[in-house]
């Protein structure tokens, strides 16, 4: 029997120890009525009725007492539930003997223990017991004709009842009839509880055995923040065992104290509200590294009724991130090298320190300048990518005024503006922009690139213009760039941001362009606080928009990092 | 130190075709070039040559830049352990960086950003930085 059959038993049990008071206090009230109008029952002597009572109270509060015990065992168990109905069943056959054997109405008592066997066994059992029923009663009849039991008359007249064959034969056979179809319609009832239950306990072990086995962990936790369920692949994420979680409350963890794993897996910020999906790095554990989503449950009734967490473990694909960026970073490195040896030799004989060269060998030396430029410039977007992704890219926050960077990035392209034959105009307001909090090199890095562009997809004729403003009300300064290019095609529009994006009408332009640049100006953006869009139509051109906010509150200090993130609470 | 004196740069560097093309714009800009192909040989010749100024790379066979540049910020001769170094690679990571910058180094360039003069005009910055200090 396993623990919960067991509590489930003891529930029963006492369930009907409950009912048995009652019962004695009813058929005592009905024996003492009877005794005091004094008409039936004449040989129940008070003392018999006394000891008859006294007797069935002493049982039940024997069960009573046993049941409340702790320390109950298993044996003692057993034995109360098979005793529950036949000490019943023999007790009331004493009943019938005293109260007139074959002329007694106390059979009546029988379907009693019945009805008790119909919530405690099976029907076969509750069948047996009818039939054993049966037979104390049939053998106290047989008994008492034969005088081994002493006939005891009911009534204070003669009935003739007693050693009447025909008589005895036909109040028995009602009796026996009345029993045992009483324990066949109890059978019935039992097969359609028991079928209920068996249903009921079906689809919940149905759930319960899918939860077990799930391949990830799963934690339920009630609104008081004790954990109600922890499955056992969360157990074994978390390193803990069913004694340390169940039925506790877990306390949120205080500064300065080691946390535990549970703790840092369940104290994840969380609106309430809302779904939400955070990376934790376990405390106890060097690497293992789990993605937890919090589902905070409500019932049908919208009320919150709890918390449930599901661990995922990604310590695996984390380690092969870090391996898929260790690996870029050192092909980036070593390509490095050759491009280098490529840079500075032709180099050298573009600035004639080798000796002098034919304008024909200059433009193809410096076309091919060029083209190793733009391969040195996709190993560094490729080496900021994987630093990105690994969040190694930081960042050095300073205050500066950033019409200073506008101007510095602009007058890079300088050369750029008066070859390609494309104007460009730079807005810059009268009044002075308040000083933003900037990491210059990153900022610039987002210039270069959203100008670069600009240029880069507008044809001859076209313009670019470059305008900053403050805006008061948002407190951001807002930057835009517009060209007058090739624009961006609609269904190309929603994946301008994503890495080595390029949309189709540029590639078809045979120029360069990582498709890298958009997803590092944004992540760069973001860092600072802002936001980067753009507005664009095919043939006419493209807006670029990107904000940065003056005050430091707006920019994002979430880190995945566990250690971090209590830090800020 | 002579402003009239040819300055002398120790390039420690074990890619030999790198290293001629940045001797060659280097002798072209009027400094006298001593070259040490891996760390040992570096650390020898600052003791021999005395340079005015070492451009060191990271990855070398033995002994890499790092440790170079370590010993020299713990020479015995105080001279010699304040030469003025700039660090040379194509590692170009925030780590790298910061750790050549924190042993000491003066600037940190990435070789494939940078033309060879480009790299002089560092140099000449360097040393003119030096000067004033």
């Amino acid at each position: 029997m396993d623990q919960e059959q067991r509590i489930r038993l003891i529930r029963l049990l006492r369930g009907v120890v409950r009912g048995r008071w009652i019962i004695i206090l009813g058929a005592s009230g009905v024996g003492i009525i009877q005794k005091f109008v004094g008409a039936s029952s004449v040989n129940l002597t008070s003392n018999t009725m006394t000891f008859i009572i006294v007797l069935a109270l002493s049982f039940n509060l024997t069960y009573f007492l046993l049941l409340r015990k702790n320390t109950l065992s298993e044996g003692t168990l057993r034995l109360i539930k098979y005793a529950q109905v036949p000490v019943d069943q023999i007790i009331f056959t004493a009943v019938v003997y005293y109260t007139g054997g074959i002329e007694s109405l106390s059979f009546v008592f029988y379907i009693l223990p019945i009805l008790v066997a119909t919530v405690i066994f099976r029907p076969v059992s509750i069948l047996l017991y009818s039939i054993f029923g049966v037979l104390l009663y049939i053998g106290l009849i047989f008994l008492e004709w034969f005088a081994v039991f002493e006939h005891r008359p009911r009534y204070f007249f003669d009935t003739g009842f007693y050693h009447n064959a025909g008589v005895t034969f036909n109040n028995s056979l009602v009796v026996v009839a009345t029993i045992l179809l009483a324990g066949a319609f109890a059978m019935f009832i039992a097969r359609v509880l028991y079928d209920r239950e068996d249903e009921l306990v079906a689809e919940r072990d149905k759930t319960a055995t899918t939860i077990r086995n799930l391949t990830d962990g799963l934690i339920m936790a009630d609104t008081q923040d004790r954990v109600v369920l922890m499955n056992p692949r969360a157990e074994e994420l978390l390193s803990i065992t069913e004694q340390e979680w169940k039925g506790k409350n877990i306390f949120k963890p205080k500064k300065g104290v080691a946390k535990t794993n549970i703790q840092s897996v369940y104290w994840l910020s969380n609106d309430g509200k809302n779904v939400s999906l955070e990376e934790v790095k376990l405390p106890t554990s060097e690497n293992v590294v789990l993605e937890v989503i919090t589902i905070p449950v409500f019932n049908a009734r919208r009320v919150r009724e709890g918390t449930i967490k599901v661990l995922h473990d990604i310590t695996r694909e984390k380690m092969i991130d870090r391996m898929k960026s260790e690996f870029i970073s050192i092909a980036a490195h070593q390509l490095r090298t050759p491009l280098s040896a490529v840079k500075w030799a032709v180099k050298l004989i573009l600035d004639g320190d080798t000796g002098k060269i034919t304008p024909e060998q200059q433009e193809l030396l410096q076309k091919g300048y060029e083209s190793n430029e733009r391969m040195i410039s996709l190993v560094n977007d490729l080496l900021d990518v994987t630093r990105i992704e690994e969040g190694r890219f930081q960042y050095k926050f300073s205050v500066m005024k950033f019409e200073d960077l506008i101007k510095s990035v602009v007058q890079e392209f300088k050369g750029k503006m008066e070859e390609g034959n494309v104007s460009f105009a730079l807005h810059l307001p009268t009044d002075e922009l308040p000083p933003v909090n900037i990491d210059p090199e990153r900022m610039r890095l987002v210039l270069q690139n959203i100008i670069e562009n600009a240029f880069h997809y507008t044809l001859k004729g076209g313009s670019v213009e470059l305008k900053a403003e403050y805006d008061d009300a948002s407190q951001k300064i807002l930057v835009t760039v517009k060209d007058s290019g090739v624009g961006i095609p609609p269904d190309q529009q929603d994946k301008i941001f994503t890495k080595f994006f390029r949309a189709h009408n540029v590639v078809r332009m045979g120029s360069d362009g990582t498709g890298l640049g958009l997803y590092i100006v944004r992540n760069i953006v973001k860092k600072h606080g802002g936001d980067v869009w753009f507005e664009s139509q095919e043939g006419k051109g493209t807006t670029f928009f990107f904000t940065i906010p003056i005050e430091e509150k707006f920019r994002p200090e979430k880190t995945t990092e566990f250690e971090g993130f209590m830090e800020t609470i | 130190m002579d402003q009239g004196q040819k300055r002398k740069i120790l390039l420690v560097e074990d890619d030999k075709f790198l290293a001629e093309l940045c001797m060659t714009k280097m002798e072209k800009e009027n400094f006298t070039v001593v070259l040490a192909m891996d760390g040992e040989e570096g650390l020898q010749k600052i003791d021999a040559e005395k340079p005015d100024l070492i451009l060191l790379d990271i990855m070398l066979p033995g002994i890499d830049g790092f440790e170079v540049l370590d010993r020299v910020r713990k020479h015995s001769d105080p001279k010699i352990a304040k030469t003025p170094i700039v660090l040379l690679s194509n590692l170009g990571q925030d780590s790298s960086v910061e750790r050549g910058l924190a042993l000491g180094a003066d600037d940190y360039l990435i070789k494939a950003n940078f033309t060879t003069d480009e790299i002089v005009k560092k140099i000449v910055e360097v040393l003119e930085k030096r000067a004033k200090a």
